[in-house]
């Protein structure tokens, strides 16, 4: 990679700088622009919009006043709870249903195996954004509609995540295994006393991933959960820009918070989140 | 003890006869053990399976077989569902909203997802170099990742708003009137591609970069002994030798377009006229706006069949990739 740069000529190489600066430039941008905007007061947020100056992105006077409306009046902490209990349940039961389904499609042959594995590959591949009518009908037979379970069951059992476990477990050797069944440990023993320890790579990356498909799923809690506390904080956002359409400062709050929240999560576990998203889409 | 006794006093040939049923007995409780336990060992594997199975039939199976069976039915006066056939689906193909819904979905997708996939090349290739300042901006690039479709609407669509959206600011610095952006049937398609490459590109450079790491330095060596250039080092070693993360990412990134729905249902509800009803807005609008089940289910039994064909075409060409990857280490084992 060194002695490809070196051939790049000087000229060359500010442009390459320049092009990557733009790039720069155009992811950060909205996020930036959004926290400026969200640490203005109400008369200011449409004041310096036009002619294009300084303070269209930096506020004359900086003030928290959207932040503290955002969460006394727009009660937002509520649905940033609900977003947790349901982004946790659905991690943790995610990891016990996947890990066990990838453990046996790694570690054992037995009748169905093939067609079992390709119903789990296809169920992934089915967006949740398609079955989304027909699943409120199944939670509504099923008396879930407006309970954190209609939340948290569809997204557990995901075949993608099962499809991660099984490539890690296929690496995990027999003879592991073997001992541990002639020192008398029985199935779910060696799965969670020998197995389960030593993949936590694995299961921190297939966590994220939950994580993230579940904080950012917008399209099924606003289906499945209609009253007010319940709401998710994609829904409670949809319903600033949809209802307040007027509180810029507080909408741009609101999409700050909901990008600190999970950028705090994932950016230590990013070296996880991605080597997860590789496995899982590249080793066929 | 008195049974021990009668047993001590019976004779030689009852003891042997007795020793003989007891150990056919002791055989018989082994074997019904051991059947019993090698069920239990067959069962195993299923029973690790039975909770994501059971998961995946209830929330995606039955669904999927809901909604292809409610779509040969239709709610009639009463409240009840009448079977009619084809009649939902023949309606659809007469409904004018429909067929310009389909020629929406098709647009965007044919576009977005091609220039999503090439810009996701590029900003991959420029990025795949180890050097500090490479290693900090791609950190950066990658925010967009961490941000979902709604958040990202939102911020744009603040942003682009025709009166005071700093888009609009930023282009009269450069001579250009203001655009009416979402509120014009011309450009309010453009607008959400926009937004969906603001996210996707960054997310599907993941992927690639990933491939592009995991390229041999060894290649490039030997094609610089051999004398390429730029293009013909990209169009004869890196794009053959990505061509797994790309079939990956485009066929994922068809499907993800196919059912875009998150700014349409923000920001646009699918106008200016029709303009960005995409398929899947459509669905949504037939069930909650106006309790047409029936049509809604038709319109995603057909985003359904859209899908297998897509799915189809990926184990296709997954099997190709196989076939020729066995052929190729095939190949190599000859020369040696």
């Amino acid at each position: 990679m060194i002695e490809r740069k070196s051939r790049l000529t000087p000229a060359l190489n500010v442009l390459y700088v320049l092009v990557i600066l733009a790039i720069i430039v155009f992811s950060v941008l909205p996020i930036l622009f959004a926290l400026g905007s969200s640490l203005r007061n109400d008369e200011e947020i449409f004041h310096y919009a036009a002619p294009l100056s300084v303070h269209t992105f930096i506020p004359k006077i900086f003030t928290g006043e959207a932040y503290r409306s955002l969460f006394s009046e727009h009660r937002f902490w509520l649905p940033i709870l609900n977003s947790f209990i349901v982004t946790a349940a659905t991690v943790a039961l995610g990891f016990f249903v996947n890990a066990m389904a990838g453990y046996a499609f790694a570690k054992y042959r037995f009748p169905g195996r093939n067609v079992l594995f390709v119903i789990y590959l296809f169920s992934f591949m089915i967006p949740f954004e398609m079955i989304a009518v027909p699943l409120y009908k199944t939670a509504e037979s099923l008396h879930l509609i407006d309970t954190y379970a209609a939340l948290v069951l569809p997204m557990v059992a995901n075949g993608m995540i099962v499809f991660l476990y099984r490539q890690f477990f296929l690496d995990v050797p027999d003879s592991l295994l073997e001992a541990a069944k002639i020192d008398g440990a029985g199935h779910t023993r060696t799965f969670f006393q020998i197995v389960v320890p030593i993949s936590k790579p694995v299961i921190i990356s297939a966590g994220l991933m939950l994580f993230v498909k579940q904080w950012d799923a917008f399209l099924w809690p606003l289906l499945a959960a209609t009253r007010r506390s319940m709401k998710v904080i994609q829904v409670a956002i949809s319903e600033f820009t949809l209802e307040f359409t007027v509180l810029w400062n507080v909408i741009f709050a609101a999409t700050v918070v909901a990008i600190l929240i999970p950028t705090c999560i994932l950016l230590p576990l990013q070296k996880y989140y991605i080597k997860g998203a590789a496995a899982s889409g590249i080793k066929e | 003890m008195e049974r021990k006794d009668a047993a001590e006093r019976t004779s030689p040939a009852a003891d042997r006869y007795l020793e003989y049923r007891r150990n056919r007995f002791m055989n018989q409780i082994q074997s019904v053990n051991i059947n019993y336990r090698r069920l239990r060992e067959k069962l195993v594997p299923y029973a690790f399976l039975s909770s994501s199975f059971i998961l995946i039939i209830l929330f995606k199976g039955y669904p999927i077989a809901y909604s292809v069976v409610g779509s040969f039915f239709r709610r009639v006066a009463g409240g009840v569902n009448a079977f009619v056939g084809f009649e939902n689906y023949l309606w659809l193909f007469r409904d004018p909203d429909f067929l310009n819904s389909i020629l929406m979905t098709v647009k965007f997708t044919f576009i977005v997802t091609p220039l999503q996939i090439v810009l996701a090349v590029f900003v991959a290739l420029l990025f795949n170099r180890n050097h500090l300042f490479v290693r900090v901006s791609r950190t950066i690039v990658y925010i967009p990742v961490a941000i979902n479709m709604v958040v990202a609407s939102t911020v744009w669509n603040l942003m682009l708003n025709p009166s005071s959206g700093v888009i609009n600011s930023i282009l009269n610095v450069f001579g250009i009137s203001s655009q009416p952006f979402l509120t014009s049937s011309n450009q309010a398609m453009y607008v959400i591609m926009l937004i969906c490459c603001w996210k996707g590109v960054a997310y599907w450079m993941m992927f690639l970069l990933a491939g592009l790491q995991s390229i041999d330095g060894s290649f490039y060596e030997a094609g610089r002994i051999d004398g390429t250039n730029f293009f013909s080092e990209l169009f004869l070693i890196t794009l053959p030798m990505l061509k797994n993360s790309l079939v990956f990412v485009t066929i994922s990134d068809t499907m993800i377009n196919l059912f875009m729905f998150v700014p349409v249902y923000l920001l646009t509800g699918g106008g200016p006229q029709g303009s960005t009803n995409v398929l899947m807005f459509e669905a949504y609008r037939s069930a909650f706006k106006y309790s047409n089940y029936g049509r809604s289910y038709a319109i995603i039994t057909i985003l359904l069949f859209i899908s297998l064909l897509v799915i189809g075409l990926q184990f296709r060409v997954m099997r190709e990739r196989g076939a020729s990857a066995a052929k190729e280490s095939r190949n190599k084992g000859d020369a040696r």
